[in-house]
């Protein structure tokens, strides 16, 4: 086993200059956008728990801030995050320069789409959710604004590429770096997804928010929005799979556990990530129950990487304590660097696998069909994703983006008990805020809606006191999560604003990464293509019979709606 | 870095096991899922076959305490608001929506739905105790989307079904005069301080700004809410702005166009 010598991150160049601004842009300007994502999401659980009782508050609306949560924090925060991550992994790793014009033409689009949407948003003409949900119609530089993004995503993907195919010519027969093939596959599984949501937006939704079709296909919308929209949720995840394979267990103090595990897990997610979409819809009128069946089936089988990726994980984090001198059949627990300031990086990835877990497990209930009938829609889904999206992809990305923005910058991390704290305050908010929203669910409180107004107004005909108590508990937690993000900003600013440290000036700087205990040599694992044909066979087996029925059912096109009138605006004057 | 490539080897047997222990855990989830589908009844709905569409809310008797109820769901309230049904009542319920995504959710039963204009939706439900249970609107569906509900009443002092809050020509009339309009709004055709309501709907009026407008759900709706502040030329904008609710403001609306 000599992996050492490729996988010692000593031995790694450094990422060249203009990508270093270009990554330093990425992970700013977004964690810059998350101020208001934040900060919406707090006003939101006073909202819920009628603690704020008013339609809008300090100038946004409620519907419009949650479409401003929504958007920056799952949209444009993730995605901006993934593709910086990118840039440093494949640079990194395939010990290569990247192309600086295809870096900056892609740091531009995403910038200017965010901007386009974000801008719209703020001037109420989007209040529509991240989900689009037509008939409700935004302003056209909205649906432009997602997809200019979108499209700069793309590009900076099309920039490794060529980066890969090289090093794949250099070294012939060689086992791609993980790392590599973890992003890979993150942006495989974004460019497949991301086709149907921009059919969506150019074809369907954008023409008719001009002004030059008179209707949408709702069901169709519908159905191609989900066709990503879970798709998506994967896209969250595998870059922070990418560093709980490859970071985590040298953070732990050891190796990976399996090499096979993590590829195998790769692959099955470029597989089964796209397919399954219709399990947002079980709740849906115009789908057959048969394809919503067949797609369940392949929603579950996800559960297979995801079993596996939780025993390789903590085996590898077993075999950390165990180095670090953890004995016995539980007691090495007691060996890893939960605390530990100069690790502190450990902490955000634990505490992220430790909210997973309960993320994991509601995620099936969701996903089991029939089940989904007493919790669709209710409080219950947004106490899930905050589990998932909102736990370790959250706590990934606020950690990994201090690394890389600390190493980049060759700046000491300020206040690092203050960054080791926040992850537990973030753990803490996220367990008792879904705790209330999950069983708030289970009494039927709605998702995405200002209860403080109505069912959680005393002076209402709706009110309802059995609400009372869960949106309580949901606003102590949002509250503490609120808190958890105050303590980053002000380590990541103090961070920023210090000084260099003179030890640091002569490092090049590069992400550590692990070792393999077992590296094993499959060669089904080690290559993308038939997985890739698989994965395009599999989405055509699942998708084109709904699709087939959709467009022979012809349902009636649906006129377009404003959030604030009743009335269509095909009938304005 | 060399091609240092190894033997093709074996996955590691801990390994292995783990992956054959969680395609069994898969298989028997979803065996479970099967049995509570087929075995039980359990489902999720399905596409309804073409047509089938309808406009407004109703309720029907379809046999001893089963009743088939159509619910139509529109920013921001569903119709009917309020029904009433016996004890031991059997629901079969369809839902559509008139204008934007909305959701339908039985509080303390399983009927969740999504409910798309234009597409039928269906479930069934057996109401066995008696009580209140609110249906919630649960998808965003605009500005006012947190007043969307209704509620559904299971007594035991009841023996037949009955609804509220269905607009209809009838309540309506009753509507319009409760409310005052056919004070200045004549019903034969006669001038009167505002137009007649006669033949009103579908004509197209003259507004003291010089621009026209169809009478349709639209213009009901604006000048019910802000009636002086572009009126049909040849009136004076005296009328009062009424603070209607949207079902009222239905009500209203279908009573016009049955005067039609």
């Amino acid at each position: 086993m000599n992996e050492s010598e490729t996988h010692g991150a000593e031995m790694k160049i450094e990422l060249q200059k203009p990508l270093q601004k270009i990554v330093l842009v990425q992970l700013l300007v977004p964690l810059a956008l998350l101020v208001f994502g934040a900060y919406h999401g707090v006003l939101q659980v006073l909202y819920r728990a009628g603690i704020i009782r008013a339609t809008s508050f300090a100038g946004i609306e409620y519907y419009q801030g949650l479409t401003l949560h929504g958007v920056i924090n799952a949209i444009v925060l993730t995605t901006f995050f993934a593709v910086a991550l990118g840039n440093v992994l494949v640079s990194q790793e395939l010990e290569s320069p990247l192309s600086v014009l295809g870096a900056a033409l892609s740091l531009v689009l995403m910038l200017l789409g965010a901007v386009m949407a974000a801008a719209m948003i703020f001037l109420g003409k989007a209040t529509v959710l991240y989900t689009f949900y037509p008939p409700l119609k935004a302003h056209p530089v909205f649906y432009l604004g997602l997809a200019v993004f979108i499209v700069g995503s793309w590009i900076a993907f099309y920039t490794w590429i060529p980066v890969y195919l090289r090093w794949r010519k250099r070294y012939p027969g060689a086992k791609t770096p993980l790392a590599v093939v973890g992003m890979f596959t993150t942006f495989i599984v974004w460019q497949i997804c991301t086709l149907p949501v921009a059919f969506e937006v150019l074809v369907l939704l954008f023409p008719w928010s001009m002004g030059w079709t008179a209707g949408v296909n709702i069901v169709l919308s519908r159905t191609l929005f989900w066709f990503f929209g879970h798709a998506l949720v994967y896209f969250w995840l595998l870059p922070i799979y990418v560093l709980y394979y490859t970071m985590l267990p040298r953070l732990a103090g050891g190796k990976l556990f399996s090499d096979f595990a993590g590829r195998f897990s790769f692959m099955m997610f470029i597989v089964l990530s796209t397919p399954l979409g219709l399990h947002h819809q079980f709740a849906d009128p115009g789908i057959s129950s048969a394809w919503k069946g067949m797609q369940m089936v392949l929603t579950l089988m996800v559960a297979i990487p995801s079993m596996l990726t939780a025993f390789t994980v903590a085996a590898s984090l077993e075999h950390g304590a165990r180095e670090r001198g953890g004995a016995g059949l539980f007691g090495w627990w007691k060996k890893l660097p939960y605390f530990c300031t100069d690790n502190w990086m450990f902490s955000y990835l634990f505490c992220g696998l430790v909210i997973f877990l309960f993320g994991g497990v509601t995620g099936l209930i969701n996903a089991s069909y029939s089940m989904n009938n007493i919790i669709h829609n209710t409080a219950w889904l947004p106490a899930h994703f905050h589990l998932t999206v909102g736990g370790p992809v959250f706590l990934g990305i606020l950690g990994m983006s201090l690394f890389l923005i600390a190493g980049i910058l060759k700046k000491p991390l300020a206040s690092p008990k203050l960054a080791v704290a926040v992850p537990y305050v973030w753990m803490a908010g996220t367990f008792i805020f879904s705790s209330g929203l999950f069983v708030g669910g289970l009494r039927g409180e709605p998702r995405r809606t200002n209860m403080g107004l109505t069912y959680l107004n005393p002076a209402s005909p709706s009110y309802r006191p059995d609400w009372w108590i869960t949106t309580h508990i949901g606003a102590i937690g949002g509250c503490l999560m609120g808190l958890a993000i105050l303590l980053y900003f002000v380590v990541l600013i103090r961070t920023v604003a210090g000084s260099r440290s003179a030890t640091l000036e002569h490092e090049p700087f590069s992400v550590p990464l692990s070792e393999m205990y077992h590296n094993e040599n499959i060669p089904a694992v080690q290559n993308f293509t038939p997985w890739i044909i698989a994965a395009v066979l599999l989405i055509v087996v699942a998708y084109f019979p709904p699709i087939h029925d959709i467009l022979n059912n012809n349902f009636k096109l649906a006129p377009g709606y404003t959030s604030d009138s009743p009335v269509s605006v095909e009938k304005m004057p | 870095m060399s091609a240092n490539l190894q033997p093709k080897d074996s996955v590691n047997p801990v390994e292995k096991r783990v992956l054959l222990g969680a395609v069994f855990f898969t298989g028997i989830s979803l065996a479970l899922i099967a049995y509570a589908a087929f075995g039980l009844g359990a489902t999720v709905p399905t596409c309804l076959p073409k047509g089938g569409l309808f406009e407004h809310g109703s309720v029907a008797k379809r046999g001893a305490k089963t009743y088939e109820l159509h619910y139509l769901a529109k920013m921001w309230g569903f119709e009917p608001s309020r029904v009433r049904v016996p004890v031991g009542s059997t629901l079969d319920v369809y839902v559509t929506s008139k204008d934007v995504t909305h959701g339908f959710q039985i509080n303390g039963t399983n009927v969740n739905l999504m409910v798309l204009p234009f597409v039928v939706t269906n479930a069934s439900v057996h109401f066995n105790k008696p009580g209140i249970y609110p249906i919630v609107c649960h998808e965003y569906c605009g500005a006012a989307h947190q007043k969307m509900n209704a509620v559904i009443e299971v007594s035991d002092q009841v023996d037949d079904i009955s609804a509220e809050g269905i607009a209809s020509p009838e309540a309506g009339k009753a509507m319009a005069d409760d409310k005052g309009c056919l004070a200045c709004h004549s019903l034969d055709g006669s001038a009167g301080v505002g137009p007649t309501f006669k033949g009103l709907w579908g004509q197209t009026v003259q507004l003291a700004d010089g621009s026209s407008r169809v009478v349709d759900a639209g213009f009901v709706r604006t000048m019910i809410l802000h009636p002086a502040a572009n009126p049909v030329k040849g009136f004076d904008p005296v009328m009062p702005e009424l603070p209607m609710t949207d079902a009222e403001i239905d009500q209203i609306t279908e009573y016009l166009k049955e005067l039609k």
